[in-house]
Order: C-alpha cells, then structure tokens, then sequence
C-alpha cells in the first residue's frame, strides 16, 4: 500500500511537470485581442441599445484586464489537457495521503516527509481552486514549480511510515493543527505567486500575463484564506502546547516563526488599507510572507526547539 | 504707529519656541489619540513586532531566569560564545538573547495595544454609520468613477424598474434602501461584515491582558522531579504533594519512543485529592492545577545523617545532568549545612573505569568552594563518613519528571483566541458589498446602472454582471476601472 502511495505521488510530480510545461508554452505564445475588441465602450449596453448611452464616457480596457472578466478558452487543446492534468495530479497526491493515512493510522503530518508531500498537496489545492475561480493560466507559472519543490524535496527524506511519537499522539488536534497549516501554506504560495508575477510583469514579454490588478487581487484573496487558518492553526498549536507541554507558549522557534508568518500577512492585510503600501509593496510584503511560511517549515532543521520532530 | 512682529512658531518649537507656544492637555492627548489610531503607525509597530520575533527566532534565547543573576548570565553566554565569538557580549548587550522579555518587545507590544485601542474606537462610529445610515445619494460623477460598474436598459417605466431591481438585488440577499418616492438608491450586503475587525483587535488586546495575568499570577515549575515509589512535597505555599506509583517508558522495535506513562496520585493538604495515568498529551488536571509528563529518569536514594544520627536528607536525587556523555549526576543542598553534595553515577550504558557499575561516588563541596570536603566510591547500602555526617547510597531508582502549573491566565487567553479567530473569519470570509443605483427614464425604458467605489473583486463583479443581466434584454458586462 505504502508503495503504491510513493507511485501515485511520482505521477503527481509528472503531471505537474507536464502541465507546467505546456503552460509555459500556452502562455508564452499566447495570441493577444485584436485592439478593435480589447478597447470596449464602459458601462454601456450592447447590442440595439448601444447607442443610447452617449452621456456614459467610453474608456478602453487592458486586452488583460478585458480577459480577466470574460475568460474564453480552447475546448480540447492542450491547454485543457494540462489544466486537467493538474486536476489528476491533484486527485493522485489526495490518493496516495488518503493510503498513507490508511496504513500509518493518522493523517499524514507526522514527519517532513509527511509534511513535505501534503504542503504540495496545499499548494496544487490552492492553485487549481484560484485557476478555476480566475481563470489565470499564468499563475502555473510561479506556483507550480513550488509545488513541484515540495514533492522533490520530499523524494529526498526518508518516506518510511514511523509510529507517532509520544508528543504527536492527539490525533484530533494533529490533523486540525497541521490541516490549517497546509491549506493556509498552499494560499500563501499561490499569493506569493502572484506577487513575484506582479513584480515581474513590467519586465517580461509573455503574452498571456494578467492584469496587475487581478494579480494584486488574486494575492489578497489568497491571503485573505490564509490568515485566517494561520490564526487558527496558532491558536490550536497553543492548545495542544497547553495540553502536552504545560502552557500555551514556549517561545520555541517554530511557533514563533509561525507568529513571525502571521504579522507579516497581518502587517500586508493593513498594508492594504494604507494606499502606499499597495502594488510593488504590498508584494514584496507577500514574498516575504511566504519566505515566512519556509522558514517556519524548514527551520527546525537548524534551531531544534519543542518541534524538532516536525 | 508700530506694528509688532511675533516670532512665528510651530508644534515643533522652532526659532524662539518654547516661550509662546503651548500644548494644553487635551490637545496633547487627542494628538497622542490622533498617532495612535493612524493605520501607518498601526502598521509599523506590527512589523517592528515581526522583526524583534524574528530576531528571537534568529538567535537562542536564554531559558527562563538565565540572564537574571551576572553567574548565571555568564554561564549561559558561555554557552554560545563558540558560535557568537566576538559578537557574543555585544548581541549580549543589546538584549538578543533575551528578546522577549526585552525592554523594546515589552514597548512595542504595549504600544501595539494601545495602537489596536485606539484604532478601534477611532473606527467603530464609522463603521456603525456605515452599517446603519450609509450615505445614499452620490453625484452623478459618481457613477462614473466607480470601480464595478453594471448597466442595463429595461423596457418599463421607473416605476416597475425599480420594483424589478429591488427585488432582483432582494433575491441576491441584499439590503435596498430607497428615496421619499421609493425609488432605490443604495443596496448592501453583509454590512455588520466590518465589525469583525472589531472584534479581531479586541480579542488582541484580551490575549494581551491574558497573558499579562499569566505572567503576573501564574505558577509553574518546570522540572518537578518525584522518584517512583516515593511522595514528594512541592512546597512554595501550594499544599500540594505528587506521588508517583509508576513510571513506564516504551519503545517501538526501531528504538524510537512510543509512549511515556505516569501512575500520578495528587495531595493537597495530606488528603488524596486525584489519580490518573499521566501521558505527554493527557494531564493531570484539578482545579486550575496541571501536571504535564516531561522527562523521566534515573534518581540515586540518598541518605544523609549527622554526628548525632539526625537525619538531614532522606530522599531520590535524579541523576539529571550529564557530565561528558559519560556519567549522570545529581545535586542536592543538605538543609541546615553550607553543604552542597553531587552524587555521581555511570550514564546509562556506560561503562566507566573509575566508577564500578552499580556504585556511586559521592563529593562533597562546602561553602561553595571548588574543592570537595570529601569524596568516596560508595557502594549501595554503606554509609560512609565524611565532613562530620554520614552519606549512605542506597539504592538507584526511576523517576519521572514533571511540570506543574496554574495559570489563571490561560482562560482569558482562550476567550482571545476564540474571538480572534471568530473576527478574524468573520472579517476575511463576509465582505460588505455596496452597490449605489441610478435609474435613468428614456425614451426606450429606465436605465439602471448598479455601481460600487470599493476595491475591485471579480467575483463580485461577475455577481453584477449577473444581476445586471436578469434586468434588462441586453444588459452590457460590468466593467472595472483603474484608480
């Protein structure tokens, strides 16, 4: 069972790939509108009433932002079969958890492996869920290889199924803490995403870029889904601390990092509501929040602390 | 005739300041207000909190009381100065390893509630005015400005039109309020959505003030050792006493821990007051009072008699502490003497030349001076003498190591937490959305135009361009402009 778990995460890592190769290409060459459709009257009705609204000032769109609104996509081409391979290669990770939970007896949080293989699961999670609400191939480009990082880094560490240790032994609180902790790391990588194309945008030629607009858009409503879990997933971490090791903080390094993480989304969330703070900022801030996020699931490689098993 | 010219001055006392200018305390305190409740402000002492956390978690921070005492402090800087060399009594200096109990945290966090405070209450009339009498009517302009922007023709008259919006944005769970005449001017959605930033920050503040009380009232120690077998008192005033009937350890065949079990008995005052099989994540809880399994290990039964045949110390000493990987040992003040008495064994599995498997030595140090008073190879069960008493090593046994805390704090921070994360979802998941509505009478119908100054969201637009659609026969997309 466990080797067929460890087969359907390599297909997972090879749709992943796959998917962001074709990506690479749709959206290198993708062909822009034509300026005569791109450029549309605003707010005026189509059609025998077009006319009629000659006192609405007409401004033109962004060709991206006009595409934002109304996306149109290939029936069957190969930019079909990739988003539907990201979908198998995130039905294929969701297997081989599913089995590796079957046979370990707990969700599959228990070491960096574990981690590892669920964090991409997060990350494809997240991803095809902001692909399929906006639409924006082009975010593939930054999240995908995160994706595929993880599930890498994780062919690298030892993937054999070990007992809980004493400490992990609070199975409700270890898949409620660590469940937060994975979806709210996939929002993240997808913000993250969006704001190194937010930065990038301006000095790359690819065609099938979207608007900075939804791109800052895209990275708060990712942050907006992964503060609150961040929150959650700190508040029951203190929880179980209070449970297991006597009081509810500890200042150990992971649970600070993971405080750290959460200022920096909590210090962008008000960056937000201070215009200067928008734009190139606002997505320096979303990287840095991300480097975070790394920092906290690496760092207890170097610091030790109370999750030195984590 | 002359005119008089005053020296000009400002808030900063420039040129002459200082001899005219004043402050009255009001106005102090509303510009102290006027700083505290700006966002930007709000904003950097949040990532000054980011970077002095960070820094803890950069550089190792000294247990508990470690820096308090210059012996102390020493030791432990002693322990980091291989890595930190040079810049060892520097980071020392500037309190990097202490962060958190640093003068600088304390400030900004205090700062940053009272930043939150006031931010709250600043913000708390609008968002109420905003909830309950939002503006209604808007310039023309307005319209055309706005960020989302829906616009349909529909074949009827104002009248019907407006009855048809109204109910259109009724069925799209939105709040319309209407003109004198009743025709609409303004729909929400979710309007109490806002209050959740209220809620979010005053749960901040209540973690704050939890922590405070556990900081303040809590009672907590750490290593709370009681050898198997055997009652140990905890003292400091608590009435308290743990026994431990049983301490288990087990392992999995790969040699890794699989669990750590305590058969714990609990007194207060003499009387049994609870019993329970302690684990790692199931403690032992009586009225406010936990015990928490943190270590186990060994412990050396240690008695100790004077000239007179007094005893002075009739109890475990665990063997917590490693010397070299080689021997475990143990410390213990004998009440009543300068006496300070290490008793010192192989480490478990060790086999070391000057001290015979199964045997103890024993040194013992007075006044706190570095050489021992005395010191001997003591087999179980002998007493030997030295330093005017006699020291009998009686036998090796386990103990089990626990903490033991009240924190009175702790529920106060679990009503913070709660809130925070309710205002926290509460703020993220709902969103106010505002849409202001225009009717136009023409010749070939009413055009409505549906629009919304707030940040742009796609979803919402499309949720206009859908209402816009049910309206009219040919309604255009709704459309989105840049600021």
């Amino acid at each position: 069972m466990l080797e067929l778990s460890r087969t359907l995460l390599a297909a997972a890592t090879a749709l992943i790939a796959l998917a962001l190769l074709v990506n690479v290409v749709v959206v290198a060459t993708r062909h822009r509108a034509p300026a005569a459709k791109a450029a549309r009257p605003v707010g005026v009705g189509s059609g025998s009433h077009a006319g009629s609204a000659a006192s609405h000032p007409v401004s033109p769109m962004s060709p991206p932002a006009a595409s934002d609104l109304a996306p149109a996509r290939p029936k069957r081409g190969v930019a079909w079969a990739s988003d539907r391979s990201v979908e198998l290669a995130l039905l294929c990770l969701t297997a081989a958890l599913v089995i590796r939970s079957i046979v370990t007896g707990h969700a599959p949080f228990a070491n960096q492996y574990e981690f590892a293989c669920s964090f991409a699961w997060g990350i494809t999670a997240a991803y095809v869920w902001f692909e399929r609400r906006y639409n924006v191939r082009a975010l593939s480009l930054a999240v995908l290889p995160l994706s595929l990082a993880m599930l890498f880094y994780a062919s690298t560490v030892s993937s054999e199924a070990v007992p809980l240790m004493p400490a992990l032994q609070n199975r409700w609180l270890l898949t409620t803490h660590v469940i937060t902790a994975v979806i709210a790391y996939g929002a993240a990588a997808v913000s993250a995403g969006a704001a190194v194309l937010y930065l990038l945008r301006p000095h790359l030629t690819l065609r099938g870029l979207p608007s900075e607009e939804l791109l800052d858009e895209i990275g708060y409503r990712a942050v907006v889904i992964a503060f609150p879990l961040l929150t959650i997933m700190i508040i029951l971490g203190a929880i179980w601390a209070d449970i297991a090791w006597g009081r509810y903080w500890s200042w150990d390094p992971k649970e600070t990092s993971a405080l750290v993480t959460w200022l920096i989304y909590g210090g962008y969330l008000h960056a937000r509501v201070v215009r200067d703070w928008r734009g190139k900022r606002a997505a320096w801030l979303l990287i840095l929040g991300f480097a975070a996020v790394l920092f906290t699931y690496f760092g207890n490689l170097f610091f030790g602390g109370l999750h030195s098993y984590a | 005739m002359s005119t008089q010219i005053e020296p000009r001055t400002d808030d900063h006392g420039t040129g002459q300041a200082g001899d005219s200018h004043d402050l009255s305390p009001t106005e102090l305190l509303r510009r102290l207000y006027a700083l505290f409740h700006n966002k930007r402000f709000g904003l950097l002492l949040i990532l000054a909190m980011a970077v002095l956390t960070l820094f803890g978690v950069l550089f190792p921070q000294a247990p508990g009381d470690a820096l308090a005492d210059p012996a102390s402090r020493e030791a432990w800087l002693e322990t980091v100065r291989p890595r930190y060399r040079g810049w060892t009594d520097i980071l020392a200096t500037l309190g990097i390893f202490g962060v958190f109990g640093s003068l600088a945290f304390k400030v900004v966090t205090v700062t940053l509630a009272l930043s939150i405070v006031a931010c709250t209450t600043h913000r708390f009339p609008q968002l109420w005015k905003q909830a309950h009498h939002p503006h209604t009517h808007v310039r023309p302009t307005f319209f055309d400005h706005a960020r989302t922007q829906g616009t349909a023709l529909v074949a009827a008259d104002a009248n019907v039109t407006a009855g048809a919006v109204k109910a259109a944005l009724h069925r799209h769970r939105f709040r319309t309020l209407a003109d004198a005449d009743g025709t609409p001017l303004y729909a929400d959605r979710n309007r109490f959505a806002p209050f959740g930033t209220v809620v979010a920050h005053a749960a901040f503040v209540v973690i704050l003030a939890g922590v405070l009380v556990t900081s303040t009232f809590g009672f907590r120690i750490d290593d709370l050792s009681v050898p198997v077998g055997s009652r140990v008192e905890v003292g400091q005033g608590t009435g308290l006493a743990v026994e431990a009937r049983s301490f288990t350890d087990s392992y999995n065949p790969d040699g890794s821990p699989s669990d750590y079990v305590s058969d714990l008995v609990l007194y207060s005052e003499g009387a049994q007051v609870a019993e329970q099989i302690v684990r790692v994540n199931a403690p032992l809880d009586w009225q406010g009072w936990s015990l928490n399994q943190a270590s186990f290990g060994i412990a050396a039964d240690l008695k100790v008699t004077d000239a007179a045949g007094a005893t002075l110390f009739d109890g475990a000493l665990p063997l917590e502490y490693q010397l070299e990987g080689q021997y475990s040992y143990g410390k213990a003040t004998i009440e009543g003497t300068d006496l300070l008495v290490y008793v010192i064994t192989p480490a478990s599995g060790r086999v070391v030349p000057d001290i015979p498997a199964g045997q103890a030595q024993i040194e013992v140090y007075a006044g706190g001076t570095d050489s021992p008073v005395f010191s001997s190879l003591v087999p179980p069960g002998q007493p030997v003498e030295g330093a005017g008493h006699a020291w009998t090593f009686v036998r090796e046994r386990q103990y089990t190591g626990l903490m033991l805390s009240r924190d009175p704090g702790a529920p106060i921070v679990w009503i913070g937490s709660a809130l925070l994360a309710i205002g926290t979802c509460w703020t993220m998941f709902l969103r106010h959305q505002r849409l202001w509505i225009r009717l136009e009478p023409g010749p070939d119908g009413t055009r409505v135009t549906l629009a919304s100054p707030d940040r742009h969201d796609t979803a919402f637009a499309r949720q206009v361009n859908e209402l816009v659609a049910g309206l009219g026969d040919t309604p255009a997309p709704p459309t989105t402009r840049k600021k």
